[in-house]
């Protein structure tokens, strides 16, 4: 051979090589060890997110410590709510996967594991599946926009933020400089921009989940109604198959609503393939994350009002809560198991108008051509759904939108309800029932709530406002017990 | 013959360009700490890794200036200290050239100092004024102003009289920096070292402040700094009240009991490893420019050390007479006098005590916060150093007792001077004393604390109505007779 044509040779040998090099550190997706608990499976486990909508972990690693000015106040990710604990490298809700390099997702416990501290020097408690009251989803989105939108989101700041915590090899440093910082930002920029379209103040533990699943759905921004409202607790979900799910009762399969969250949260096509594939081969290796999410849900059980309760006074309240509240929170009442017209509740009818036939059936389109393709979302109703009050000490603060900071508040007339608070302090108020939501520290640490905000009225349920005070405080009581 | 010339000079200038190419990534590339073949030399002088490291041009860690500028910081703002570092109660022992607590380290092209484990935890004591201090090796730093110190080290380092040509000036004729070190004293190498500085300042600036009470001698604001340094939270926003954590230097001999107890005076993690390195970071190493071997050396003599017995005159009848005393009121939380051997009595040692239980001053438990937790989980990322044992607690820990008589003053904080002063009800303890003297009170048990100045030294004015130094709580003990008070106080000099 010619001297040209081995230098040829070896040039294509190099380049494949490179090539390879990156593939391998860029598109490949390495077995994912799941955790032995099912609980920390729920907690770290990932449910696909990290490919797409993912950010390389030392990256993100670092973005808090270059941008602190991105976040409300000083404390990492922590300040926006997201905190890990125990010793988890992970803040609750994230996970770390190889795709060639490691990479952070979120998972369904972002918005469906709750802390609470009973006082501010306590330590906090751990609730896996209730709402997630002290996440700030939309105020980490917009920090990682923002720094992507910083000149200084850059290779040499990136790379020498980095340099303080490992030392990456050379060709990793080449990887990062080239390909994943460049790439890391167009992604986080495409995301401010399809996120622009979503109006209103999500604010501690609120999601608009109905913005984001017709971002999913229909890709392109739509001048839209915002449609914010609390997560949801997530024990005994088997038993709310008849009833259907979401606020406005709009799903009727557990299976369908646990992948949809999946795919809404940026779970990959390529991911949700592989997952459902998996779904009934339950000896396999790696099993369907999604159906062991799943699984782990349906057996969770509401968890115990942690401080004390009067029991004699809690007794007193059984009674005014059988004639009050169990027609439609009790699962056997006669009106359980259908959504309350809007017309009864009155509560804010913005998330409900928020999900309409026509975002149903675009949704429904989403898994179009795949085995994970949905059928069951639906526009069934006109009114929101009276969930089972397990556990309601944890649904703080109340009603879909969570305009009403604490059961207290709840029962006073809609006119004596707080129009200003503050959500996401995670100190529990055992008087009124709910997180504490006034003072310095819950002002410092949390968002504002604006009641007089569009989709943020706190009128409506106005069931058991005109009881006594006595007749209130014994059904209290009687709440913690739930 | 010309091209042959050329070729030769061409050749000449190519081997020459290599050459210094090798000199100049050898010279960087380097990093060889000063080794110490003792132990205790090690612990005294040797270097855990806290010099600057990484790359010339963004190096990591450290917390000091280089060797030739360290050395003539006092000289060129001899206004701010005109009696040298010893001004800040550092060590010096005859024939040494830097006092210990310093390690000295090439890295990056430079000789670089750094601070070790010796800094915080190696002290003095004394008998009388006139008797020669003893230098004790693990107990708590009792003379030193660490913030004091690193406020003079930030602000003379940005001083307009700290130039290069200051830095030459003051070079010894012999012996002075290698080649390589005045090149990049030429090259605007002072410009890089006060850009360095002014991020520290700029980062850490809030805790050296006065808005934030003084940690005076002795005391150290363990994890704000941490804060900001390692993770760069913003610590203006942070409350006041957060910022103010000073707590006491601990003694750091015996160790190997101590696996597993709640560490920390709140006790926020129980790994003696973990806390190690926890507590390197505060002296200036990072996870990519510590030297684990270095201080596993230290680890593994810390893990043993044996306590200082008392030297002084033990009344042994009283102190036998204290001992049943202590049994009653103290084991259970703080152990005996064996636990010098390991032998760990009373349930309750190394566990925590709510704060409501004991009642101490609330301001260092507060400054570790859940948020702060969750920080520390990515520290030492990606190895099998990963930080996983810390917890936020809702108090102190209860801590064992051996050698207590170097571990003056006590309480977290240091807030009551002397053992026989913390047998007194809250009200009666003194409200306000000074640290840092080093003469030993053997009838109270504790340092002479009614001394504002000695021997050129200005101790710290301890106000105990300042935030954060309440010498409240902790009242166990407080109902004895003066009798019982005295036989405790005597036993616990056998510990």
């Amino acid at each position: 051979m010619s001297r040209l044509g081995w230098i040829l040779v070896v040039l294509v040998l190099l380049m494949g090589a490179a090539g390879l090099y990156v593939y391998y550190h860029v598109d490949r997706v390495a077995p994912v060890p799941q955790s032995a608990s099912a609980e920390d499976h729920f907690l770290y486990g990932s449910i696909g997110t990290e490919e797409e909508r993912g950010v390389p972990y030392w990256i993100w690693l670092v973005l808090p410590r270059i941008f602190p000015e991105y976040l409300p106040a000083p404390g990492g990710y922590a300040a926006v709510g997201i905190m890990a604990h125990d010793g988890h490298e992970m803040p609750i809700g994230f996970s770390k996967v190889e795709i060639g390099v490691p990479r952070v997702g979120v998972n369904c416990a972002l918005c469906h594991t709750a802390t609470v501290r009973a006082t501010p020097t306590d330590p906090p408690m751990v609730y896996p599946g209730a709402p997630a009251h002290q996440t700030g989803a939309q105020e980490y989105l917009r920090f990682l926009v923002a720094a992507a939108s910083d000149a200084r989101f850059n290779a040499d700041t990136i790379l020498n933020e980095i340099a303080r915590n490992v030392q990456l090899s050379l060709p990793d440093q080449l990887l990062y400089r080239f390909v994943l910082i460049p790439q890391t930002r167009r992604a986080l920029l495409r995301l401010g921009g399809e996120l622009s379209a979503l109006t209103g103040e999500w604010g501690r533990g609120r999601t608009d989940l109905v913005g984001l699943s017709t971002l999913a759905s229909l890709h392109h921004p739509a001048e839209r109604a915002a449609g914010i409202a609390d997560a949801m607790p997530l024990w005994h979900l088997q038993t709310r198959e008849a009833s259907g799910y979401q606020w406005d009762r709009s799903a009727a399969s557990l299976r369908d609503v646990v992948r949809a969250s999946a795919v809404v949260e940026g779970a990959s096509a390529r991911w949700m393939d592989i997952d459902t594939e998996m779904w009934g081969r339950r000896e396999a290796k790696q099993p369907s994350s999604l159906r062991r999410v799943m699984e782990y849900l349906s057996d969770l059980k509401p968890p115990k009002y942690p401080f004390a309760v009067d029991s004699t006074l809690a007794a007193a309240g059984a009674a005014t809560y059988a004639a009050t509240c169990a027609e439609c929170h009790e699962a056997n009442g006669s009106r359980a198991t259908s959504p309350i017209p809007i017309a009864d509740i009155g509560t804010d009818r913005s998330r409900l108008d928020a999900w309409t036939a026509e975002s149903a059936a675009a949704f429904n389109k989403v898994g179009d051509g795949h085995n994970w393709k949905f059928s069951s979302f639906g526009k069934a109703t006109d009114g929101y759904a009276a969930p089972p009050l397990d556990a309601v000490w944890l649904n703080a603060p109340y009603l879909h939108n969570g305009s009403v900071p604490t059961l207290s508040d709840l029962l006073e007339p809609p006119a004596n309800r707080p129009t200003h608070f503050w959500r996401g302090y995670d100190v529990y108020d055992q008087a009124r029932v709910g997180f504490v939501s006034n003072g310095p520290d819950a002002q410092r640490l949390g968002t504002m709530f604006d009641a007089t905000q569009s989709g943020n009225g706190n009128g409506g349920h106005t069931y058991g406002t005109t009881l006594s005070a006595e007749q209130k405080r014994a059904l209290i009581e009687y709440l913690k017990t739930k | 013959m010309i091209r042959r010339t050329l070729t030769l000079i061409g050749l000449a200038v190519v081997i020459l360009g290599v050459l210094v190419g090798i000199w100049v990534v050898v010279s960087l590339t380097t990093d060889r700490p000063i080794s110490y073949a003792s132990i205790e030399e090690h612990f005294k002088y040797g270097s855990i890794g806290s010099e600057p490291g990484g790359n010339l041009l963004a190096p990591v860690g450290g917390a000091l200036p280089p060797y030739w500028v360290f050395k003539s910081l006092p000289s060129i703002c001899s206004d701010k200290l005109p009696n040298g570092y010893a001004t800040f109660g550092f060590i010096s022992e005859p024939g040494r050239d830097l006092p210990i607590g310093i390690s000295r380290r090439r890295r990056l092209g430079l000789d670089q100092v750094g601070l070790n484990c010796a800094v915080c935890h190696t002290g003095t004591v004394r008998e009388t004024p006139t008797s020669a201090p003893r230098i004790v090796l693990g107990m708590p730093a009792n003379r030193l102003d660490l913030q004091a110190f690193v406020q003079f080290v930030t602000e003379c380092s940005l001083d307009n009289r700290l130039t290069a040509e200051a830095i030459k000036g003051r070079l010894p004729k012999k012996g002075g920096p290698s080649l390589f070190e005045r090149v990049l004293l030429d090259f605007g190498f002072i410009e890089r070292l006060k850009v360095t500085t002014l991020n520290l300042r700029n980062r850490i600036g809030p805790v050296l402040a006065d808005t934030v009470p003084r940690w005076g001698r002795g005391r150290v604001d363990t994890f704000n700094p941490y804060k900001s340094v390692q993770f760069n939270w913003d610590l203006n926003k942070l409350p006041t009240s957060e910022l103010t954590g000073a707590s006491d230097f601990p003694s750091i001999w015996n160790q190997k009991p101590r696996e597993g107890m709640h560490l920390h005076w709140d006790g926020d993690n129980d790994s003696v490893d973990e806390r190690n390195l926890s507590a390197s970071l505060g002296a200036g190493v990072t996870p990519v420019t510590v030297d684990h071997a270095n201080l596993k050396r230290v680890r593994d003599w810390i893990w043993t050390l044996p306590p200082p017995k008392y030297p002084y005159a033990v009344d042994q009848e009283l102190a036998s007479r204290g001992a049943p005393l202590y049994q009653q009121r103290c084991a259970t939380c703080h152990a005996d006098h064996r636990f010098r051997d390991g032998v760990v009595s009373g349930s309750r040692v190394g566990q925590i005590e709510t704060l409501a239980t004991i009642g101490t001053d609330p301001y260092r438990l507060n400054s570790y916060t859940p948020a702060f937790a969750s920080n520390q989980y990515s520290l030492y990322p990606d190895s099998p150093y990963r930080f996983s044992h810390f917890r936020k607690t809702n108090g102190y820990a209860n801590h064992p007792l051996d050698g207590i008589w170097l571990r003056a003053p006590y309480l977290h904080n240091g807030s009551v001077p002397s053992i026989r002063d913390l047998l007194e009800a809250p009200e009666l303890r003194p409200k306000v004393f000074y640290r840092g003297y080093d003469v030993y009170d053997q009838v109270k048990l504790g340092f002479v604390s009614d001394v504002a100045a000695a021997d050129g030294q200005v101790f710290s004015r301890y106000d105990t109505a300042v935030p954060g130094n309440a010498n409240s709580g902790h009242v166990y003990g407080t109902t004895l007779s003066a009798d019982d008070k005295r036989a405790i106080v005597e036993y616990l000099k056998t510990f």
